[in-house]
């Protein structure tokens, strides 16, 4: 069971019961400066869900690190703090929502208002099925969009676009890029730094000033 | 085309993490933003002290010293040790108290710790 496996909601379920070690690491590393880098991640996080089409903004992101913090104290995220650092768990759990909510989005993309009622999910549902090819087809050109517009600016860059093959090719582990690419550390550090600032970009562009979803 | 296509919802995705990573490490919050997780961290701060509250054990009610008996609060403290002495001759290995030297004990001392063995009420 990883650090960040999500516990099933039951309404049995025991009360998160944390002893003071955990109370302990929470508290320590809980702090500003942390949450701040998390948000960050979230940031970026968003930018691609918000490809989808769903429309997200910075207060998106500041829920996802938001929930996440708090489904970690109430115990729903599991969290070990002898096997990872909180920035650690709570990244990766905006990393797997982020990851849901865009294969939700894609899934349901008539889901415009997120209640939850029965009869709102049926019509959901429905309204999501009569769309859902067009829809997806748009998502993945709103992806080709995207990925081409960061191609574009990484013209001319060449360890950048060799670093986007790798993903192309599957390759995400830093080791494996680095022999997939053939390339230096020293360039792969580099051109990493190079590559986030033109998602930075996009991401600037495409959350700025946006009517909360 | 599709399969194209699927290729770059795969990479969006490892390009978002990668950039997000980036962005962790440079750093590029607003006031706004660092307003926003000071009162996040701050909003913990009483949860926390709450938990930890909770996991305290239960403060135990420290029991108040019955009064002393009438009979024993006139008597000297030579009448005391002697009923001491009466007391832990009589009961043998059934009584046991961690005072060696009685000299280090209060006449009120003694008199409580009469009280506590003598449960009989025999000594005053």
């Amino acid at each position: 069971m990883s650090s960040t496996d999500q516990v099933d909601h039951e309404e049995t379920r025991a009360p998160f019961v944390p002893n003071d070690g955990w109370l302990d690491a929470f508290e320590t590393q809980l702090s500003e400066a942390m949450t701040e880098r998390v948000r960050s991640f979230a940031r970026m996080r968003a930018f691609g869900v918000a490809t989808t089409g769903r429309k997200v903004d910075d207060y998106y992101a500041r829920e996802l690190v938001q929930d996440a913090v708090a489904d970690t104290w109430e115990g729903i995220l599991s969290w070990d703090p002898v096997r990872v650092t909180l920035e650690a768990h709570l990244t990766r759990a905006v990393q797997f929502r982020t990851r849901n909510d865009r294969e939700h989005a894609i899934a349901f993309p008539h889901d415009a208002l997120g209640d939850e009622t029965p009869r709102s999910l049926f019509a959901e549902t429905e309204a999501s099925d009569a769309v859902a090819t067009g829809r997806t087809a748009e998502t993945r050109r709103y992806a080709d969009e995207v990925m081409a517009c960061i191609r574009d600016q990484a013209a001319g860059d060449k360890p950048v676009l060799r670093i986007l093959d790798a993903y192309d090719g599957g390759v995400t582990n830093k080791s494996d890029v680095l022999v997939f690419t053939k390339m230096k550390a020293r360039t792969y550090h580099n051109a990493r730094i190079r590559l986030g600032r033109i998602v930075r970009g996009l991401a600037n562009r495409r959350l700025a000033d946006k009517v909360r979803a | 085309m599709q399969l194209e296509d699927d290729k770059n919802i795969r990479t969006l995705d490892a390009v978002t993490t990668e950039a997000g990573m980036v962005a962790m490490d440079e750093g590029t919050s607003t006031p706004d933003d660092r307003r926003w997780a000071r009162d996040l961290v701050a909003s913990y701060e009483a949860r926390i002290a709450e938990r930890r509250r909770n996991l305290s054990p239960p403060v135990v009610a420290i029991k108040k010293a019955e009064p002393i008996r009438p009979g024993l609060l006139a008597m000297s403290r030579d009448a005391l040790v002697a009923v001491l002495d009466r007391l832990t001759n009589a009961l043998g290995h059934e009584v046991q108290f961690g005072h060696r030297d009685l000299d280090s004990l209060s006449d009120n001392d003694l008199r409580h710790l009469i009280q506590a063995i003598d449960v009989s009420n025999n000594a005053g």
